[in-house]
């Protein structure tokens, strides 16, 4: 890789983070915390002053160009590089003492997991809390998404680049010819939808603190949450059922939006992932809305109803709120919700796991092989949207499940090492893999990470990561050749 | 502006290149999925694979209220076919590309009907500039203004010239002639030179200036050579056949080599004047054979980069002919420039070139200058545009150009007024109705104003 190009667009990320920052300094200047106010401002004079020299020294040239190598080496820098960065305000003010403490709640933030490892997270100041919350919503769409959206565009392909190695699904499309353009509007999408459901949240008698962290939550579909009871804490189903909706909303692929925006309805109803993932929401509310029911967990329909639809919408676009215990759900019921930590959203969401599109891609190459079996001259492509996928896409996918399931047992090894129970180990790396939130047993809805190792902590922290990204760009990162010339 | 570009060969990627770094937003289609790939890859566009011949691609392309579609797939017949469906899908303009010379006789029916608002064809503007080469067989590259009034043309400076080591001050003194030295190409780079700019042994200079003034620079630097009277020309493909009723028509003799015998006995019939050789242009023996140590210009026209270099190279050595090389890769310029090799020709900058002056001339349709002509005279770094003044600019117009203020790396190099050319020294103006040469490196342009600081 061009370590030149890299040093250069992480400092320039770093700078975007730096003010970033301000925003929580506001709050906390709003709600007259002094001693936050100061560390934001420190800490982000401090992140700036540093990439200043950088940025000096990696000048740019015309002859300059990124590859996709460049490219994932970016994204995956930058991804450690704002984590640590966004950890310094936890450490600093000493809110969270423990640095692998700080770090774990900052890369579970901007990998939009929610996982926690506060006890008590109403004891932090509001400017705190607001930074926490507002990492999901910088996380969610993308730091380099961000970049390229705010930074002037080159005239070269880097935008693609980046936003390749950035954005979950199989395949990378662009909404317009410009990748800046592109990155434009899904901002503009994400901070619509965001808006639209402040209006909703604060109408619904919600402060407007706790609507705007609420929102910066559901709209990474990250899941931090700013009350120790949770969303429990307003006891409202009116709120429950709002934020129900948008986790399902902002669980959709971006680009059906756009498509509403310029009037393409045919596209949207085309679309099977879509259709598969509303099927799989439906079906699940109903399965466990039986279950608890038949197992007497809730007494009326619309009591389990009101439970089971947030309890799916949270789990399946990987948010990660709870407003019931759901550890104490029979277990039908939970390994349902366990499942659809696997699945989890669309690709082009904001939301984690192992995508929508990417099972449906599987369950028809299965098909396929099947029918070959049965019919070894039949001539069958896998099809998506009324168009056969290419054979790289398709064995792209089969490839990333392996990876997937690899990686999944290495942690699972790792994290057994606190000696833990098999629900407690075994959910621990699926809701951190999938970027969830809570799993089940000790690590439930009503608990949180603080009892592992530190270990665990920092794998755990890596399992975010490689979820985020979908692995393969955090796996390319430890091949020799990214690193030394010679290897190339 | 938006721009569908059917077709993702050569000149298509070219251009959707050069549209992008104009900042305009670009969609490709191309039913080759490893070319619809690389161009993804490589450029900020957005790419479509399949038959851009079919109504549900092109609506998907954004067809609808684009303002330009420009197809260039291999096929002349398809690009008609894309281009009709386009205006009627709600396309504003469509530039189709034609190169069979069959259909050049009928071609104002076709544009006519079709409703193109342009036609190009890459093999007629690449044997134009290789014809107009060979008239001043000195120069590397001539380019024309103002409808042949004015002419810039590239030459390189030898190194036994008496310019060497001079100032561009003292050789305008030295010379008294009204020329201009509009730009210099030297490995350190490229430059937009001023007076006190000094000239190296190797440097590739281009001079604007009228036509006999630049006849008598090269008399009077004893560049001259004797006229071009006969050529060889290897590869007899459409480029040649072009260039080879062009010539003939000049007077010129004309030898094309030609491997295949059914394009020969076609070049036969089209072409009667010249003499049809079958045979191997990279074989030796043969081009001793009809004479290469004799003849005046060679140009090397087959479809392989490769073959036409190593032919020019056996040209050069063993003959005092001009050569003429045609590359298609940009990569393989530099190189062959080293090797000694100075007439080079690229049909896909050519036809980019005329393609962009016409887009720029679209988006300044409604100001007070209009672009006549674009040419990129320097690789892709140096572009001459020629502006026609149709309205008084401000701070422009009227006033003395030492006072002008212009921005770095931009000459004005030619004035043609009432069909006379001025080559402006501090106290020339430009005024109403004048056509501006301006030369710029690293800038683009589409309306004159845009020069001034």
């Amino acid at each position: 890789m061009n370590k030149k190009i890299v040093l250069h667009s992480l400092a320039q990320i770093a700078l975007i983070e730096a003010g970033l920052m301000l925003l929580p300094a506001a709050v906390a200047l709003y709600y007259g915390e002094t001693k936050t106010l100061q560390v934001f401002l420190i800490v982000a004079a401090c992140v700036a002053a540093l990439q200043v020299p950088i940025i000096l020294l990696t000048k740019i040239k015309d002859t300059d160009n990124m590859n996709f190598r460049d490219g994932v080496a970016i994204a995956v820098s930058a991804w450690i590089v704002i984590s640590l960065f966004g950890a310094l305000p936890f450490y600093v003010s000493g809110e969270i003492p423990n640095f692998c403490n700080a770090f774990f709640e900052s890369i579970s933030g901007f990998t939009t997991t929610g996982s926690s490892i506060l006890t008590d997270m109403e004891a932090l100041t509001k400017g705190m809390q607001f930074w926490r919350c507002f990492t999901h919503w910088v996380g969610g769409m993308g730091v380099l998404v961000l970049t390229v959206a705010i930074l002037p565009s080159d005239k070269k392909s880097s935008s693609l680049q980046l936003m390749r190695a950035e954005c979950p699904g199989p395949t990378v499309e662009k909404l317009v010819p410009k990748g800046k353009s592109s990155a434009l509007i899904l901002y503009v999408i994400y901070a619509v939808l965001t808006l639209i459901m402040i209006i909703f949240l604060v109408f619904g008698g919600m402060p407007l603190y706790d609507s705007v962290c609420t929102a910066f939550g559901t709209a990474g579909t990250g899941g931090f949450g700013i009350k120790n009871a949770g969303l429990g804490f307003y006891n409202s189903a009116y709120i429950e059922g709002v934020v129900t909706v948008f986790m399902i909303m902002f669980g959709i692929n971006f680009n059906m939006y756009y498509f509403i925006v310029i009037k393409r309805f045919s596209d949207i109803f085309k679309n099977s992932e879509l259709k598969l993932y509303l099927g799989t929401i439906i079906v699940s509310i109903g399965l466990i809305c039986a279950n608890t029911m038949a197992y007497g967990v809730y007494g009326s329909f619309s009591k389990a109803f009101r439970y089971s639809s947030f309890q799916v919408g949270s789990i399946m676009t990987s948010t990660g709120f709870a407003t019931a215990d759901f550890d104490q759900w029979p277990e039908f019921s939970k390994v349902i919700l366990v499942l659809l930590m696997f699945i989890g959203a669309c690709a082009g969401s904001t939301g984690g796991g192992f995508k929508v599109s990417r099972v449906l891609i599987l369950v028809r190459t299965a098909k396929r092989n099947l029918r070959k079996l049965l019919h070894p001259k039949s001539v069958n492509v896998v099809k998506s949207d009324d168009k056969s996928l290419n054979l790289e896409t398709v064995h792209g996918v089969s490839g990333y499940l392996i990876i997937y399931i690899l990686i999944f047992f290495v942690s699972l090894l790792i994290i057994s090492l606190n000696n833990l129970d098999f629900t407690t180990s075994f959910t621990s790396v699926t809701t951190c893999f999938n970027n969830i939130g809570p799993g089940l047993n000790k690590v439930g809805p009503m608990c949180n990470f603080s009892q592992l190792s530190d270990l665990s902590k920092y794998t755990l922290s890596l399992d975010m990561l490689l979820g985020r990204l979908e692995c393969i760009p955090v796996l390319m990162m430890f091949a020799p050749s990214m690193w030394i010339k010679k290897l190339y | 502006m938006k721009f569908v570009v059917i077709g993702a060969g050569k000149i298509g990627s070219t251009l959707s290149q050069q549209l992008v770094e104009e900042g305009h937003s670009v969609i490709a289609v191309d039913s080759n999925s490893e070319a619809v790939k690389k161009l993804l890859n490589s450029q900020d566009i957005m790419c479509i694979e399949g038959n851009g011949a079919t109504a549900d691609i092109q609506v998907q392309a954004g067809i609808k209220g684009a303002d330009l579609l420009i197809a260039t797939t291999a096929h002349d017949e398809l690009n008609m076919v894309c281009c009709m469906l386009g205006r009627q899908l709600g396309a504003k303009r469509t530039i189709c590309r034609v190169r069979n010379p069959e259909y050049y006789d009928q071609i104002d029916i076709i544009k006519n009907n079709l409703g193109l608002a342009l036609i190009i064809n890459p093999e007629l503007t690449t044997a134009r500039e290789i014809a107009n080469g060979l008239v001043f067989p000195t120069a590397a590259k001539v380019e024309m203004f103002g409808k042949g009034k004015v002419e810039m043309v590239e030459l390189k400076i030898a190194d036994d010239s008496p310019l060497i080591g001079l100032t561009l001050a003292e050789i305008y003194k030295r010379l008294r002639l009204k020329f201009l030295i509009c730009a210099v190409q030297r490995e350190s780079g490229t430059f937009i030179p001023s007076g006190d700019f000094v000239l190296h042994a190797g440097d590739r200079i281009n001079i604007a200036a009228s036509h006999s003034d630049i006849e008598r620079f090269f008399r009077e630097n004893g560049l001259v050579k004797n006229k071009i009277k006969s050529v060889m020309i290897v590869g007899g493909g459409k480029i040649g056949y072009y260039l080879a009723k062009m010539l003939s028509s000049m007077g010129m003799r004309v030898k094309v080599i030609e491997k295949d015998y059914t394009r020969c006995t076609e070049l036969c019939d089209e072409v009667p004047k010249a003499t049809i050789i079958h045979g191997d242009g990279t074989d030796q023996e043969l081009l001793l054979d009809e004479g290469i140590k004799e003849v005046d210009a060679f140009v090397a026209l087959s479809g392989l980069d490769e073959e036409n270099i190593i032919m020019s190279l056996y040209a050069k050595n063993n003959s005092g002919a001009k050569t003429i090389t045609k590359i298609n890769r940009d990569s393989y310029v530099d190189m062959a420039r080293m090797l000694g090799l100075d007439t080079i020709v690229m049909p896909k900058l050519l036809t980019t070139g005329t393609i962009l002056s016409y887009v720029r001339s679209l988006e300044n349709a409604s100001s007070e200058s209009r672009i006549e002509s674009l040419y990129h005279i320097v690789g892709n770094k140096v572009e001459a545009i020629e502006f026609n003044i149709k309205e008084n600019i401000p701070h422009l117009t009227g006033i003395p150009l030492k006072d002008v203020r212009i921005k770095k790396n931009i000459l004005i190099c030619a004035i043609i007024r009432k069909r006379q050319v001025i080559i402006p020294n501090g106290s020339d103006t430009v005024e109403l109705d004048d056509s501006v040469i301006i030369v710029t490196k690293d800038q683009r342009f589409s309306e004159l104003r845009d020069i001034l600081e």
